[in-house]
């Protein structure tokens, strides 16, 4: 019997225990006028059933059966979504075009432009990444040199100036 | 029947919050409760907003980093005013920097430890150098932001006064966990599947891994605790709060989500000295600043094995291992965590202040 069966034989012994002996008995005791004792042992065996699903859970999470089982779903899973993704993009790559009307991605990147713009306007300097100064103390390559004040805004709460290291993304881009 | 009404009330509550959180994909628009400790942001840039949290009173010349981890929102080490890491270090005298990081979007698709480690981490410490007008800074890691601390650390060790590293996945050779031999069963090429498919590993795929790990409790035994604990002070709030942190997953940007089941989880390529950050091999050795890990004996997210060996793998002279008998939240929020576990930390970072 391998470590996690036995686990659950331990766990089931303790349900058995608390819901076939323990129970009953407090059921009795209630009948004689002692209220808490039912409901002590109600829970008692609550907390027994639930490690013992928890134990049972475990070794089916553990079981080569399982673990190759769901392997396998997800992999089939995500071969369809990118077969299907595949087939969509092909049909309506062809067919867009006649339609005349831009596409998600084309409204995304023009968003992103506009973004950009806005940025550019609202910046009272321009953006300008250094690289690290050799002949400087240890410091990181870093988006500025100390005194430029533009990327690390002492005091700021919100009005600071953003430093955009990777391409700016849409809206539905944080979905992602 | 009370008992049962109640406990299906409190399970309907958990189904909405769910379905709302499936329904703006997890991460986004993540909806962080009021921030619980007041801070600035002194850097924003890349991935990260860096905010800055001023003690009362500062005892200590040394600022300390917070790097919290990747995957869900970081209110967790500022959630209630008893019980926040933040609040915590501030009264012992500490000036307090956390990173928050930024979901990926379908533009970080390549983003990976080099950019987070070499860059975000970087400009973050460099921030702090600035503010701070000091060279180096203590660095506290949560889980996988203890990861993070570490590759930092071991590449950039000339910025780093002292490392604490809490709940770090470290070793991954081990399997104690149920859910790891079901991660085994996934191949190379279903991970690569995963981001061909999304791109960045969706919020709910991680969020999946979470309640996997004990579904029971997901499904039904949180519900009933609820009920049970309903006359505890304050229990009914604390649970609403770890509801919303439990589902402010975000994506895992697909390069480092690729590095980490792959490389780090499969291979265990950081323990075999065979892990490459932006093409530099990480040799732990390289770390010698004072080391302490702390080990909570219940993780069941990260398991104790995973990171006891740590300090045999750092060049340190002062390093030592810290267990705390909690479980993987638990050390950032439990009662004994705010009064016995972070105190030991304060006290071993001002004893290493100077």
């Amino acid at each position: 019997m391998s470590k996690r069966e036995s686990q659950v034989a331990q766990e089931l012994g303790k349900f058995v225990q608390a819901f076939w002996l323990e129970l009953p008995m407090a059921a009795a005791r209630n009948l004689l006028g002692d209220g808490d004792a039912l409901s002590a042992a109600g829970w008692k065996a609550y907390d027994a059933w639930i490690s013992l699903t928890n134990e049972a859970t475990n070794q089916v999470y553990e079981s080569p059966a399982m673990g190759s089982l769901a392997g396998r779903a997800m992999e089939t899973s995500l071969r369809m979504q990118q077969a299907g993704s595949a087939m969509a993009s092909a049909f309506f790559g062809n067919l867009w075009p006649a339609v005349g009307l831009p596409t998600r991605d084309e409204v995304a990147a023009l968003r992103g432009e506009i973004a950009e713009l806005r940025q550019e306007i609202a910046a009272p300097e321009p953006e300008t990444v250094h690289e690290a100064d050799n002949e400087e103390p240890p410091y990181h390559r870093f988006a500025a040199k100390p005194g430029d004040g533009l990327k690390v805004v002492r005091g700021a709460t919100v009005d600071h100036v953003k430093v955009n290291h990777h391409k700016p993304a849409s809206d539905e881009d944080a979905a992602a | 029947m009370p008992l049962l009404s109640d406990i299906a009330n409190h399970w309907m509550d958990g189904a909405v919050r769910t379905l709302e959180a499936v329904g703006r994909g997890f991460g986004a628009p993540i909806n962080d409760p009021a921030p619980v400790t007041p801070y600035k942001v002194i850097y924003e840039g890349g991935k990260i907003s860096l905010r800055h949290y001023s003690p009362a009173e500062r005892r200590h010349g040394t600022p300390l980093l917070l790097v919290y981890a990747l995957i869900k929102r970081p209110f967790v080490m500022d959630l209630q005013p008893g019980k926040s890491v933040v609040r915590n270090l501030l009264a012992q005298g500490f000036e307090v920097y956390l990173i928050d990081w930024l979901p990926p979007t379908k533009a970080d698709v390549d983003l990976g430890f080099a950019d987070y480690v070499n860059e975000e981490i970087g400009n973050a410490v460099r921030a702090v150098q600035i503010n701070e007008s000091t060279e180096r800074v203590s660095l506290v890691g949560y889980c996988f932001g203890g990861l993070l601390s570490l590759l930092y650390t071991a590449l950039h060790p000339a910025y780093v006064k002292n490392l604490v590293t809490l709940t770090t996945p470290f070793d991954m050779g081990g399997r104690e966990l149920p859910t790891s031999k079901l991660m085994d069963s996934m191949s190379d090429a279903t991970v690569e599947l995963i981001t061909k498919v999304y791109g960045n590993c969706p919020a709910w795929m991680v969020n999946a891994n979470f309640l996997s790990m004990s579904p029971i409790h997901h499904m039904l035994d949180k519900y009933v605790g609820l009920y049970r604990n309903a006359a505890r002070d304050g229990y009914a709030e604390m649970f609403d709060l770890f509801e919303r942190w439990m589902m402010s997953d975000v994506p895992l940007a697909g390069r480092i989500f690729r590095e980490l089941t792959l490389e780090l989880f499969k291979r265990n390529a950081l323990v075999k000295g065979e892990f490459k950050v932006g093409g530099e091999t990480v040799n732990l050795r390289q770390i010698a600043c004072p080391l302490l890990n702390v080990v909570a004996e219940k993780d069941d997210v990260v398991h104790p094995s995973s990171s006891l060996s740590l300090p045999e793998y750092v060049e340190s002279r002062d390093k030592r291992n810290l267990t705390f008998p909690t479980g993987h939240l638990g050390a950032v929020v439990s009662s004994g965590a705010m009064t016995k576990l972070w105190p030991q930390i304060g006290e071993w970072l001002a004893e290493r202040d100077n």
